[in-house]
């Protein structure tokens, strides 16, 4: 399955906001442009389907206003998933309210035809029966208990049709690690609750639970950009705290080092390897690049861009870019600017005149360290007003 | 001695007929390329084109080579932004020019077109770095005839300076303050039509220089007497073998 596009309205700086994504999707632009945003609402759109919004703007610090945009009046937030599995795409949309901290409106279309509704306080699903999913079950209400998020996040496994259920496990195994940081990676932990935080926090623990298969794997990774790497030791302090270590070797000494005495960059790179062998369907990192010393890049472009995983990262790195190759630049580097109004867009980087035809005779971050952003606005409205199918088209 | 030029279409440099690098029947020159003839036939007395000495390269050929081009150009302190497109393509007509020189036994002077901008008007900084970028990818490869031909913005301001109804050849230095962008109001381009009377097309162009009526002699702007300086400078180079200013 594949998130192939997003669409988002009153989140934060994204109003009138629509992305397209790749298997590999890479977000550059000036600083303030929107990129972390991206991250944060794919990740907010991710936990509808999981509940519990509280905790989630808990884990972030966030209060339910910091939600909508500071720029308009709305209180309402509305988004648009669309996901293709094979020949299927799969539409959702849903009205988030802020008070209730639910989506009041939502549906589901498959293939053009609506299967799940929910509208004034009543659930119907199964509206319409429709080729290759007979095990559509029909099922219509009142909702007669309180939730947070989707009521996708709510249904039981056995009312969903499979491909429903395969949308809803999809977004649920959506990833987000925007906040990694070396402090909390290097912090002990109880328990992981199978899966890093948004900071990496849980780190030792969750390496701990790893299969020995997926902990060799590991290993074996690392190793490729750490030679001296012998083993990723964790082990269980008194009080159930897991302590991870790092064994290395310098000639024919043998040292084992604690994560608070690890390097950053080895310890980040331990988070994004160990995200990847996990059963999480699409992954998303902040700033990629952080703490990756340059011989590391082309590795860690290619780990990222050859996993099972969907994947969505920012950058503001030439170094990233000019690992891509240059069909993978061209599908999947989105260039996140904003209007003079305050919001969010996006365009294919290299859909754009200028920057195209320097990918003709240099490197993807060649071109990407050549281009002056802010003389590109002008150019994108006029490629925009030539094309208007293709960009920003969407009703309002 | 031969000039190997190489530009971006058919309406400027012209292309050729059948494959990526062609000279004489097999090349043809646009209306740049004739300007590059008529200035070097006043230089030199005698004309490239006819006698089969103008060579051409594809713009696909030459990207195909800039590609491969290493070290990687990144700007920073010693090289503006907007200014490696500029620097890779001219290293890599530096690497085919010296081929060129080293198969013919022959001097060899490049010229290479490129616009300015065709998005917008170019500042004239950076319409300078663009072209200084030129001279500093020819210097790269150890090439030392080479010329930059990149109008501000773009062929159809030089064209037109000469093809303008009202006082042509007057006040042109005007027109590098006009946007590159073809979908501008009354853009370039459209002034161009509006002059010739008819869309403007390479061949029709061609021999509007061809017969004169663009006279390079009378062009005064300063991205045309950049180009048409550099240009008379490393033809009589060529072939007194020094390089003057």
């Amino acid at each position: 399955m594949l998130l192939r596009r997003i669409e988002v309205d009153n989140f934060k700086s994204l109003d009138g906001f629509d992305l397209e994504l790749s298997r590999f999707t890479c977000l550059i632009g000036l600083n303030g442009s929107g990129k972390s945003t991206v991250l944060q609402a794919v990740d907010f759109l991710a936990r509808l389907f999981r509940g519990n919004i509280s905790g989630w703007l808990a884990q972030r610090q966030w209060k339910v206003g910091d939600l909508g945009s500071k720029l308009l009046r709305k209180s309402n937030i509305d988004f648009v998933i669309v996901l293709v599995e094979g020949a299927t795409e799969i539409r959702w949309e849903g009205t988030f309210n802020r008070v209730s901290m639910r989506c009041t409106q939502e549906s589901v279309t498959l293939g053009g035809l609506v299967v799940l509704r929910v509208d004034e306080g009543r659930l119907a699903m199964g509206l319409t029966p429709w080729d290759g999913a007979p095990d559509a079950r029909s099922m219509t209400g009142k909702i007669g208990f309180d939730y947070q998020g989707s009521i996708l996040s709510q249904l039981k496994d056995e009312v969903l049709p499979t491909i429903i259920l395969a949308f809803r496990t999809f977004m649920r195994q959506t990833k987000s690690l925007d906040l990694l940081a070396p402090q909390y990676l290097r912090q002990r932990t109880r328990d992981s609750g199978g899966e890093l935080g948004l900071s990496g926090e849980r780190l030792s623990a969750f390496l701990h639970e790893l299969s020995t298969e997926q902990r060799q794997l590991l290993e074996q990774q690392l190793r490729r950009c750490y030679p001296q790497l012998t083993r990723i030791h964790t082990s269980s302090l008194r009080s159930g705290w897991k302590q991870l270590e790092i064994g290395e070797v310098f000639g024919d000494r043998k040292v084992l080092s604690e994560a608070r005495h690890v390097n950053d960059g080895m310890l980040r790179l331990m988070a994004i390897l160990s995200e990847i062998l996990t059963d999480d369907q699409f992954l998303l990192f902040d700033e990629i690049e952080n703490g990756i010393n340059a011989e590391l890049v082309e590795f860690l472009l290619d780990m990222l861009v050859k996993s099972k995983q969907q994947v969505l990262v920012t950058t503001h790195s030439p170094m990233i870019l000019n690992y891509l190759d240059d069909e993978v630049a061209r599908a999947g580097v989105q260039y996140l600017y904003k209007t003079p109004q305050g919001f969010t867009r996006s365009v294919p980087f290299f859909s754009i005149p200028s920057v195209s035809e320097k990918l003709e005779v240099m490197g993807p971050g060649e071109a990407l360290v050549d281009t002056n952003l802010g003389h590109l606005y002008e150019e994108i409205l006029t490629m925009q007003a030539k094309t208007p199918e293709q960009t920003d088209a969407r009703p309002r | 001695m031969l000039v190997l030029v190489s530009g971006e279409g058919a309406t400027d440099m012209g292309r050729c007929v059948a494959s990526d690098a062609c000279f004489g029947d097999g090349f043809e020159a646009g209306p740049m390329a004739c300007l590059v003839d008529q200035i070097a036939e006043c230089s030199l007395g005698y004309s490239f084109l006819p006698l089969g000495l103008m060579h051409f390269v594809s713009k696909s050929r030459v990207s195909e080579v800039a590609r491969g081009l290493k070290p990687p150009s990144l700007a920073g302190r010693k090289r503006k932004q907007e200014t490696a497109y500029f620097f890779r393509n001219a290293r890599a007509l530096g690497r085919l020019s010296q081929e060129l020189a080293d198969d013919s036994g022959d001097e060899v002077v490049a010229v290479l077109f490129r616009d300015a901008d065709r998005t917008r008007s170019a500042a004239r900084d950076e319409w300078r770095d663009k072209r200084d970028s030129m001279l500093e990818g020819f210097a790269f490869e150890g090439f030392d005839h080479g010329v930059p031909m990149v109008p501000n913005p773009k062929s159809e301001a030089w064209l037109l300076c000469a093809l303008k109804r009202v006082q042509p050849y007057r006040h042109c230095e005007r027109l590098e303050l006009e946007s590159g962008n073809d979908d501008a109001p009354a853009s370039l381009k459209a002034q161009l039509a509006e002059a010739l009377g008819e869309a403007p097309n390479a061949e029709g162009l061609a021999e509007l220089v061809r017969s004169g009526r663009v006279d390079a002699n009378l062009i005064d702007m300063p991205s045309f007497i950049a180009f048409k300086s550099r240009l008379q400078a490393c033809l009589c180079s060529g072939q007194t073998g020094v390089l003057g200013a």
